[in-house]
């Protein structure tokens, strides 16, 4: 994955944000989230227990979604503002396999912050992930 | 075991969590964060708090006869974090969580769990919070 050009003054324009970033989120990611998170639900781990569950695969974690649309941002940022604030919605689980499209771009601008709405689909019509947002607050204090 | 609509309040304590590098590096890698332009993380990502702040109380109340959660009818549906300053790389978090409001419609339970993070002085610098939603059997 190429680095991330980054913000280079605060606050952001409206409209702008990091590059798209796509991730494909197979079988080791979900394993490797699952290690690093200590969330060994074994619907994201054990194919035969998800198919039970009525799923035809594994999912991957919601919050590795939601990590995994969240880093961009912050890879894009960092180095002038930091988070303040995340929410969510999960409205369709990834399941393994699956590619991640991730965007972001500026909708409101404030004194010393910025809030940004992201999009995680699967597909051109499939969402992941709703009613995102994230809060960036600047890191020099006005 | 059925779930018990009485639950509201009950708290879960967690150890606390130091945000070290090593467990951070694991946790970039497998969102697929990229360090900034100095090749290493400033601060740990927002995100981490699904590690440092919800999971050292959220398989406690998933295990907690007393609640009773179907967690193989559970769903996630909503998350947030918020922070009341950047947070520092060898800062140690204390978890603390507690279920906030349950209702029940249409056939489904939707429970509202907090957590609060507090730093060594005891002040809360992090908070999440989790929506779960569960399905009730027939």
């Amino acid at each position: 994955m190429s680095r991330n050009p980054g913000l280079d003054h605060f606050p952001p324009l409206l409209g702008e944000g990091p590059p798209e970033r796509r991730r494909k989120v197979n079988q080791a990611v979900i394993a490797a989230y699952a290690e690093a998170s200590g969330d060994h639900n074994p619907i994201h781990l054990d194919r035969d227990y998800a198919q039970r569950a009525g799923l035809p695969d594994t999912i991957a974690h919601g919050l590795l979604t939601l990590g995994t649309a969240c880093a961009g941002v912050e890879g894009w940022a960092s180095e002038r503002a930091w988070v303040a604030r995340i929410s969510c919605r999960f409205s369709r689980p990834v399941r393994s396999g699956e590619e991640l499209t991730c965007t972001a771009q500026v909708t409101e601008v404030g004194e010393g912050a910025a809030v940004l709405e992201l999009a995680a689909l699967t597909s051109p019509e499939e969402r992941a992930l709703t009613k995102t947002k994230v809060e960036l607050r600047t890191l020099v204090e006005s | 075991m059925s779930f018990n609509p009485d639950c509201v309040g009950t708290r879960y304590q967690g150890t606390p969590q130091l945000l070290d590098r090593d467990r951070h590096g694991a946790y970039a890698e497998a969102v697929g964060a990229s360090p900034g332009s100095e090749g290493e993380f400033i601060r740990p990502l927002a995100c981490f708090a699904a590690v440092y702040l919800l999971w050292p109380v959220v398989p406690q109340l998933f295990q907690d006869p007393e609640v009773g959660l179907d967690v193989e009818h559970l769903l996630h549906g909503e998350q947030e974090f918020s922070f009341e300053r950047p947070l520092a790389f060898d800062e140690t978090i204390e978890p603390q969580g507690l279920i906030a409001q349950v209702d029940r419609r249409r056939g489904m339970i939707f429970l509202d769990f907090r957590c609060e993070g507090r730093d060594a002085s005891q002040a809360v610098v992090a908070r999440a919070r989790s929506l779960f939603v569960v399905k009730e059997p027939k």
